[in-house]
């Protein structure tokens, strides 16, 4: 490309201003730098451990009840949603385990690794029935059902009961799979650019 | 900005500094370019000092310390710039697209009337993050080649984008000598 020389030194001057600004020269010694490191998974291992605490408190509170019930369809439903609590746990530690940059970054172009990114957050956005809202439902349904049966004097009610609380339930469950099937669309139109560019 | 091998047989720590020491200023000011707050761009920029060490031991030398140091570090502002979109619901253009906005729609632009390297940032800041390799990769003087290596980009496509950044530099820091041509095709964004 045969630029005009006024433009080259128009480009070459902007060039150098730019690397030329003051910087406050940070820098970082090895030592430090580990130090820091060890920190940052400290860090990350609190993070996890508070987002566990959530879970801790509703696998114990469904265990506490499993062991005082009587009715043998009411614990199963129990254990099934401490079952799906530990699955939803299990999941969120696989798919949230690249939220720091992956100790390979340097092998990624800018490209790729945006890629990955965005491929890795649509799954999850575009599979939140399999992994978080569905492994739940057996255990929500069985127990509240099985609460129903070992209530057989207020029959009419008790259904009546379920049938809203079920209802509720469902419309909750279908909106965040809704939302999160729009977010996984928008995180594919950005991934389809990428694959544009490209090509 | 100097392209090295690194020293043969050397440690993890020895590429450390080495690293630092070529491109230290660079990576501030990348981090700057990605984060206009102080604190945050403090944050930052220690991130990227622990990303890149952590990187180092699957360094194998496949490619410069340069284009290693410069993949992690864009890397890891995007990881940056992508969390603060999901809190902030901010929105990035492309390089054409910001050649048609005007020049006066961020905090950082105003103070920019004054400053041509603060205009320069707010212009940068704008961008979305490979747009934004591109143009610090341009700014930081490497060739197309070096720049394809980094962002992953054909250097085809480099090399449109360099013209739409030259196009918007002079748009933006010198009005009165814009380039008269506009790009004829564009596979980019």
């Amino acid at each position: 490309m045969n630029e005009p020389f006024h433009d080259r030194l128009e480009d070459q001057a902007t060039k150098t201003m730019w690397q030329n600004q003051p910087t406050e020269g940070v820098r970082m010694s090895t030592a430090e730098v580990q130090l820091q490191a060890n920190k940052f998974q400290t860090k990350i291992w609190r993070r996890n451990a508070r987002e566990y605490v959530a879970a801790s408190v509703v696998v114990l509170f469904f265990a506490w009840r499993m062991i005082g019930a009587g009715d043998a369809l009411v614990r199963t439903g129990m254990a099934l949603i401490i079952a799906g609590t530990f699955y939803v746990c299990w999941q969120l530690h696989v798919r949230g385990g690249s939220r720091s940059v992956p100790a390979d970054a340097g092998l990624s172009s800018g490209i790729a690794f945006q890629r990955a990114q965005l491929v890795r957050q649509r799954d999850t956005l575009a599979n939140v029935w399999r992994w978080y809202l569905g492994p739940l439902i057996p255990g929500l349904v069985l127990m509240v059902v099985a609460i129903g049966r070992a209530n057989p004097g207020h029959s009419r009610f008790i259904w009546l009961f379920i049938g809203i609380y079920l209802g509720v339930v469902a419309a909750v469950f279908f909106a965040i799979g809704r939302l999160n099937k729009r977010g996984a669309r928008q995180l594919q139109r950005q991934i389809d650019e990428l694959d544009e560019i490209s090509r | 900005m100097p392209d090295v091998s690194p020293r043969p047989g050397s440690s993890r720590e020895a590429q450390f500094e080495d690293a630092l020491a070529l491109y230290g200023a660079a990576l501030e000011r990348l981090a700057r370019a990605y984060e206009a707050d102080a604190d945050m761009r403090r944050d930052l920029l220690q991130e990227i000092f622990i990303a890149l060490w952590r990187s180092l031991t699957a360094f194998d030398g496949r490619c410069s310390l340069r284009t290693w140091v410069y993949r992690v570090a864009h890397n890891t502002a995007a990881s940056h710039v992508a969390a603060q979109i999901r809190r902030s619901k901010r929105t990035f253009v492309g390089l054409d697209e910001l050649a048609e906005l005007p020049d006066h729609d961020s905090g950082e632009a105003a103070a920019g009337e004054r400053d041509a390297i603060g205009r320069l940032y707010a212009l940068i800041g704008q961008l979305k993050p490979l747009d934004r390799q591109v143009m610090l990769a341009y700014l930081e003087g490497m060739d197309a080649a070096a720049t394809a290596e980094i962002t992953g980009l054909s250097p085809g496509n480099v090399a449109v984008k360099i013209h739409r950044i030259k196009h918007l530099l002079a748009q933006h820091l010198n009005p009165k000598a814009q380039p008269a041509t506009a790009p004829a095709k564009e596979g980019a964004r």
